[in-house]
């Protein structure tokens, strides 16, 4: 059950990226090139698709809140941490450079895979390397961290 | 704004909320995308968990696949950005939404619902340093 509603929402997901033009760099980057304003060449459609996405998912989050188990089984888990680190910024920051770099976040860089360019499959081994080292790295400093007690 | 796309923006954000808004109530997880295919991809995971993430990334794929064959819609995909270009921003979104525990999906659309300071914190970072290096390569190295 959790499998398949897995690959609903993956599916449902998907959809509203490539309906929302999310999956298209060029799109993106007209959103972010806000400098455009003045000569008429801002595209706020970006914007819009985070309205879009907030209004519908608000209610849920608020509803799921009360509940402590999923429909299809398990718990209902919910981030617990409240402290804005250093982690959290640089990271934030690092991700929006890439981001600004190309046009593609993670998840409409997955669902643009469907165009098939090879432009995008670079992209996607990049970013998962990019996740492996990040996974290596916080290995890396854990060890050194308890040897050094 | 002759690319503005007011309804489309808005149906396909909506879709993208409710994919969120489900997955958290029958599964109990965020839908924070640099998350799923992070933990999917560790081992760390248990197998089980890890199956369910890789579901959600197939089922990502697949339906835009299946639109893309059957329907006459107009969406496109243009990078415009050299090779190393696109292998340096690929390895700094991978890295930079794992350190910073997640992206527009996960701090974006989950953690602002949640009303979670972290991710708003985040959001700003993102948006802002997005917003910073499309003004560099359009308007100072592109000009």
């Amino acid at each position: 059950m959790r499998i398949l509603a897995s690959v609903f929402c993956g599916a449902l997901f998907g959809t509203g990226l490539l309906i929302s033009g999310m999956t298209d760099p060029q799109k993106v980057l007209g959103f972010l090139d806000i400098a455009a304003v003045q000569t008429g060449g801002w595209d706020p459609s970006l914007a819009f698709v985070m309205a879009g996405g907030l209004v519908v998912a608000f209610p849920f989050f608020r509803f799921a809140r009360s509940r402590k188990n999923a429909i299809c089984g398990g718990k209902v888990e919910l981030p617990t941490r409240r402290d804005i680190d250093r982690n959290l910024v640089i990271g934030g920051l690092l991700f929006g450079i890439g981001w600004g770099m190309v046009g593609y976040c993670p998840g409409p860089a997955i669902s643009a895979l469907a165009f098939g360019h090879t432009e995008t499959i670079v992209f996607v081994i990049a970013m998962i390397t990019g996740m492996v080292i990040h996974k290596l790295m916080m290995a890396t400093l854990y060890k050194a961290a308890i040897t050094q007690k | 704004m002759e690319n503005f796309t007011p309804y489309s923006a808005l149906l396909g954000g909506a879709l993208i909320g409710l994919a969120s808004g489900l997955y958290l109530l029958l599964n109990g997880r965020i839908a924070g995308i640099s998350g799923i295919l992070g933990n999917a991809l560790t081992s760390k995971t248990p197998t089980s968990d890890r199956i369910e993430k890789l579901a959600f990334i197939v089922g990502m794929i697949i339906a835009p696949t299946v639109i893309l064959a059957s329907s006459p819609i107009s969406a496109q995909s243009i990078v415009r950005a050299s090779w190393p270009a696109i292998i340096i921003a690929g390895l700094i979104v991978g890295f930079g939404t794992r350190l910073g525990s997640g992206c527009t999906s996960g701090h974006g659309i989950c953690g602002l619902s949640r009303l979670s300071a972290r991710s708003m914190v985040a959001t700003l970072c993102f948006m802002g340093a997005g917003v910073a290096t499309t003004y560099v390569i359009r308007h100072v190295i592109g000009s």
